[in-house]
């Protein structure tokens, strides 16, 4: 490994601790917007909710990668999938399909937070916190 | 190096490889919009541009780039986490120089820049 690359590791690895503390306000931001969608699956989603959700899960998505958080990025990818997946169906107008889709929503929530927590609490992770 | 991204982190991790192993001077901008007007004033070797940006996205900044004469040659890599062959080669019949996916390997960041266009500056 080259110098600058070792320069590049020291300060991506104090960059990853600046995005794992600003991860809870992430999570809590796609958790209002999926309780918002929760809310309205009788009466349909609205569309900037919908959207806010997405594009929040496709920041995470990327983000976490890039600092080699894969299994934070996998999971904020299958959120955003599954909304895509929501907007593009022909029965995107069913309530039926609205309550299955909050459902997968929160399943992939559920996983983001289990991961958040592993992350931001080091001496839980099965690798020792290494990273 | 001009690098676009709404995402503040992707701008940090980004700038840092670009700067630490590509050793190239980098500017960045959060917006598509603030990106074409600090493109004509900085006149970068290198467009890095995000694809999902709010307002203004990375296929219509790549319109004004190109309109522009002071920007219309300026290499552009489009950056996205899209990774369907489809969206990939509509990206590039867009005019980019290539597509680089999200996420991306900071280390192997800017050999994969070099591989796609031509003559940019070395170490």
């Amino acid at each position: 490994m080259t110098d600058s690359e070792d320069d590049l590791l020291r300060e991506m690895e104090e960059l990853r601790q600046g995005f794992l503390a600003g991860l809870p306000p992430r999570l809590v931001e796609l958790r209002v917007a999926l309780d918002a969608l929760a809310s309205s699956v009788t009466q349909g989603f609205e569309p900037t909710v919908l959207e806010l959700l997405r594009a929040s899960a496709h920041k995470l998505r990327g983000t976490a990668g890039c600092y080699g958080e894969d299994g934070l990025s996998d999971a904020a990818g299958a959120l955003e999938d599954d909304v895509l997946t929501f907007l593009r169906a022909d029965d995107a107008a069913s309530e039926a399909s609205r309550a299955s889709t909050v459902e997968l929503l929160r399943a992939h929530l559920t996983s983001l937070d289990r991961l958040c927590c592993a992350l931001t609490q080091p001496n839980d992770r099965p690798d020792g916190g290494a990273g | 190096m001009l690098l676009v991204d709404d995402e503040p982190d992707i701008l940090k991790v980004g700038s840092l490889s670009l700067r630490a192993v590509g050793k190239w001077t980098v500017v960045t901008a959060g917006s598509g919009i603030k990106a074409v007007e600090i493109a004509a004033i900085e006149q970068p070797d290198l467009v890095i541009l995000d694809v999902m940006m709010p307002h203004q996205d990375g296929p219509t900044t790549l319109m004004q780039l190109r309109a522009q004469p002071s920007t219309a040659m300026i290499p552009i890599v489009f950056l996205t986490a899209m990774s369907s062959p489809s969206d990939i080669e509509r990206l590039r019949s867009l005019g980019a120089c290539g597509v680089v996916q999200k996420p991306f390997d900071p280390i192997r960041l800017p050999a994969l820049l070099r591989s796609l266009v031509a003559g940019l500056p070395t170490p």
